[in-house]
């Protein structure tokens, strides 16, 4: 069985230098890592991930501008998506369950359950070790 | 009892007593006394019957001398009768013969006798005459009585007479027979002979009369009828047979009778009796039936025709007054009806002949003036008395305007009844003129306008009254409209009647001017159309369901959408106004503008949901690295372990400027802030600022250049303060420069205030952020905070702090050239 290789769009360097870290070790994933969205629809584009996460609060474009254009790019529509986002008001989940994504993971996160969160939503067999 | 049975009456009673005398054997005294009382009764008896017998012979004598004297008279009669009287064998041989014989056959009497009476009749007439005599022979014969010596039926017959000489005329002869019973033959014929020649004549006349009456009758539309001296009516002439459905002959005798209504017979025979009796005219109204069995009434008249000063006939007429009778009915009912009216509304006629100057007044006239029945003059003066002094010139003037106009008159006044109270009356008129135009007659009516006038009287009094009430309503009314006028028009929430279509009915002038329409735009409009598309549905859920009266009022917030396009926030809050039966009739809707309110709730809400991310973030780091250190997966990987520790410890510093900045920042917000300031040099203070930032600048090869260098600019500010200031615009100036650039830091002293500027050679910021970057987390780029190390919040506390010393803060800037921040420090007067 491959291994499974997820995008991660987020411009915060740190938080994503610690997610990958999670999910390289806890889960067993390949990460390839974005710090815009531009950067994660050009990767996602080119590099055909098995899932993306994908944070919300990024300058320039935002998560669900790139969430929109992965949908609506034939290449990356299918590929599914979860969100990463510090926002927790109960309008916004109310929001992005209409979206059309996998899932949703709230920061602060547990860095030794993100994994098993990640492929839960997916519907992964977890593959942590 | 005859002399013959008391003789025999005797001798019986002598016979008993003569047996009873033989039977005794010694003849006792009492039967001798009983023979002798016996006897006197009978003597006396004998007396009587003897007396009886001479007053009988007397009465003979007497009866014998009357006879005579009769038969004297008769034979007297005989011959002065003015008829001829003959007496005849039953051959018509004449054996006696009056005086008028003599004359009527012109022969001498001596002559007569002896000559059959055939020879004085008219060649004409004798083979009749002869006839007739045979038959008289035959018929008298077998009619005989034989306890009588007379024919019962006298026969009688016109013949004509042929005198010795002269013309022969006619006779009207009436024979009576005399027989002698034993022989059944007739003994003689008595003949009374009449000249009957004026009465043929008379007859011819008529005939004549009664032809042309006939041809007349016969002639007329009308029904005519005749009757005989009697009365016996026998002739109808055609229309009244038609009339009657009935044959001449049906209706002959008591035929017209029975056509008559039975409730008009009696009063039509007793007429028709009376005019018989005194030959005067006939007259009578009565109903005959019709053949189709429907009565009209006719009036029937008859006239005695007179003949020889005898009636000899009645012909009459009858003239179907039908419709007559039904108009006069029909003009009685509304003369009745007329009168009944007139009193039923109390009203009196009057009719003044002007030509006379007398007044004719109606009954009730009295009544409407207070006066007794018929006490009411007539006469305009008597009129005039009546009437109220004040209100006579108005009377005259009317009188005399609808005498000058030709126009009707009408005139209201009072009356002054005898008691002395006052009656309100109306008076109204019409003239009459001649030909010439003059008036000769006025007719009017006056009513009694008392109770009228009482009645108007209280209704002014009402209407006055209402009028008050409404006046006074009206004015509450206009008012309390005016009240809600004022409110409307300058309530500063929006005020609207909306149609159950939803069409605005009425708008205010803060609606208008939240929605961005004139008054008579937004009346064109409808609500749906200025509601935001997302908040229709919601909005006409609310709708129905106070249409449905599920809700008495709703209230939403919702959507407008401004004239320019934008949408407008409101608070919606809505009722239903219903008619009395609760039927809807429009909504009140009252539209406040909370844009600033969501405004502000927004900003709010994405403060927190900013902050809450800058905190996150960090912590998440924070939590992640930690957390995998602290987990021992990392122990294998020591540079990752390293790098979990470099990033702990950042992501920590950040936070922690992070949480300073937000509680400086709070502070200021919530004045907490207090300022210490001093006069201290700015030209030192910005040495110390240039010490400060120095290791940041030499990680650029960045010049931080000062002016002035030499002397010194004093300014009044909290030094600390100052210096935060400087070190954020520095190192914002530092962080955005290119590698060996310079940056320039001024202070200028400017009279009432020290201007201290920060020019960089930047990549400049685009002027839609000009005004948003002072504003929390604004940054140009939002990388900028994890890339240069800021929180976002650093010009914002820059600002506050600027604000608090009283001065202001700004920035030029040009795209790839570079920014210069400005910031003015107020010099205190003393």
């Amino acid at each position: 069985m491959s291994t499974k290789c997820i995008l991660l769009i987020d411009d915060e360097k740190d938080l994503s230098a610690v997610i990958q870290t999670c999910l390289r070790k806890l889960g067993g994933w390949k990460v390839l890592m974005a710090q815009s969205g531009h950067e994660g629809l050009q990767k996602a584009g080119t590099e055909q991930p098995d899932a993306i996460l994908l944070d919300v609060m990024m300058p320039d474009m935002d998560g669900f501008t790139v969430l929109s254009n992965l949908q609506g790019n034939p290449a990356t529509q299918n590929i599914p998506v979860i969100l990463l986002t510090a926002k927790v008001q109960p309008a916004d989940h109310h929001q992005y369950a209409l979206l059309g994504i996998a899932g949703v993971i709230t920061k602060p996160f547990d860095p030794l359950k993100i994994s098993h969160q990640v492929a839960e939503k997916l519907g992964w067999s977890s593959e942590a070790k | 009892m005859g002399l013959e049975q008391q003789i025999q009456g005797v001798q019986q009673r002598f016979e008993a007593i003569r047996q009873n005398a033989e039977n005794a054997s010694t003849p006792s005294q009492n039967l001798l006394e009983e023979a002798i009382t016996e006897l006197g009764i009978t003597l006396e008896e004998l007396q009587v019957t003897a007396e009886e017998l001479y007053q009988q012979n007397a009465e003979l004598l007497a009866t014998r001398e009357d006879l005579e004297a009769e038969r004297q008279r008769y034979r007297m009669l005989f011959e002065l009768a003015p008829d001829g009287y003959l007496v005849t064998d039953a051959k018509g041989v004449i054996q006696e013969a009056n005086r008028a014989s003599e004359i009527l056959l012109n022969v001498p009497r001596s002559l007569l006798i002896g000559k059959p009476l055939v020879v004085f009749v008219s060649p004409a007439d004798r083979p009749s005459f002869r006839t007739q005599l045979t038959q008289l022979e035959v018929s008298a014969v077998q009619a005989m009585d034989p306890t009588s010596k007379h024919l019962d039926k006298e026969q009688d017959w016109e013949i004509h007479i042929q005198p010795r000489q002269g013309k022969a005329f006619p006779v009207a002869v009436s024979i009576s027979v005399r027989y002698t019973p034993a022989s059944k033959k007739i003994a003689s014929i008595h003949w009374l002979i009449r000249d009957v020649t004026e009465r043929v004549q008379a007859n011819t006349l008529l005939q004549q009369s009664e032809q042309r009456y006939r041809t007349l009758t016969e002639a007329v539309p009308n029904m005519i009828w005749v009757a005989n001296a009697e009365g016996f009516s026998y002739d109808f002439n055609e229309p009244y047979q038609e009339y009657l459905g009935m044959t001449i002959e049906e209706i002959r005798g008591h035929g017209w009778i029975e056509a008559v209504h039975p409730d008009d017979r009696e009063v039509a025979l007793t007429k028709w009796q009376k005019s018989l009796q005194n030959s005067t005219p006939f007259e009578a109204e009565y109903r005959l039936r019709r053949v189709d069995g429907v009565y009209r009434w006719h009036v029937v008249r008859g006239l005695p025709v007179y003949d020889d000063q005898k009636v000899a006939l009645w012909i009459g007429s009858c003239t179907d007054i039908d419709d007559l009778k039904q108009m006069e009915a029909a003009q009685g009912e509304i003369g009745e009806r007329l009168t009944l009216a007139l009193d039923a509304a109390n009203l009196g006629t009057w009719d003044w002949d002007m030509q006379t100057n007398r007044i004719i007044w109606s009954g009730h006239h009295s009544d409407l003036f207070g006066l007794p029945s018929g006490t009411f003059g007539n006469s305009f003066a008597s009129f005039i008395d009546c009437v109220h002094p004040e209100d006579r010139p108005h009377i005259l003037e009317a009188i005399e305007s609808a005498k000058q106009d030709k126009s009707s008159y009408a005139s209201d006044f009072r009356v002054i009844w005898p008691d002395g109270s006052l009656h309100h009356v109306s008076g109204t008129g019409k003239y009459y003129y001649n030909t010439e135009g003059e008036p000769i007659r006025m007719l009017g009516v006056v009513m009694d306008t008392s109770n009228r006038k009482k009645v108007e009287e209280t209704l002014k009094k009402f209407s006055k009254e209402l009028e008050i009430r409404v006046q006074e309503r009206t004015q509450q009314l206009q008012e309390s409209e005016e009240r809600f006028r004022h409110a409307f028009d300058n309530s500063v929430a929006g005020i609207a009647l909306v149609a159950l279509g939803g069409r605005w009915l009425k708008v205010n002038p803060a609606l208008c001017q939240l929605l961005g329409y004139s008054e008579q735009e937004l009346l064109r409009l409808d609500y749906q159309t200025v509601t935001h598309q997302d908040d229709l549905e919601q909005s006409l859920n609310e709708v129905y369901q106070l249409l449905t009266s599920e809700i008495a009022s709703a209230q939403i917030e919702k959507r407008f959408l401004h004239k320019q396009g934008h949408s407008v926030w409101v608070i919606c809050s809505m009722s239903m106004v219903r008619d009395e039966q609760g039927h809807p009739l429009y909504i009140v809707k009252q539209i406040q503008d909370i844009s600033e309110r969501r405004a502000i709730e927004q900003m709010k809400s994405e403060f927190i949901s900013v902050v809450s991310h800058e905190l996150r973030t960090p912590l998440a780091s924070i939590r992640g690295s930690l957390g995998l250190l602290a987990s021992g997966v990392l122990d294998d990987e020591p540079l990752t372990t390293k790098q979990m520790l470099s990033i702990a410890t950042h992501e920590a510093e950040r936070l922690v400027r992070l949480v300073n900045d937000i509680l400086d920042l709070e502070r200021f917000e919530a004045s907490k802030v207090v300022l210490e300031k001093q006069w201290c040099d700015a030209a030192t203070l910005m040495q110390q600022v240039a010490e400060v930032i120095k290791p940041l600048a030499e990680e650029s090869k960045i010049t931080v250049s000062l002016l002035p260098q030499s002397h010194s600019v004093p300014v009044w500010a909290a030094p600390d303060r100052l210096v935060q200031v400087l070190v954020n615009l520095l190192s914002n100036a530092i962080k955005f420069s290119p590698r060996e650039s310079t940056v320039t830091l001024t202070a200028q002293n400017q009279i009432d205030r020290v201007l201290f500027q920060v020019q960089d050679r930047g990549r400049g910021i685009p002027a839609d952020k000009i005004e948003t970057i002072f504003r929390q987390f604004q940054q140009v780029d939002a990388s900028d905070a994890r890339d240069k190390g800021g929180t976002g919040l650093g010009l914002t506390i820059c600002r506050n702090i600027v604000q608090k010393h009283g001065g202001r803060i700004w920035v030029e800037s040009a795209l790839r050239k570079g920014s210069t921040f400005y910031f003015t420090l107020p010099i205190p007067l003393e």
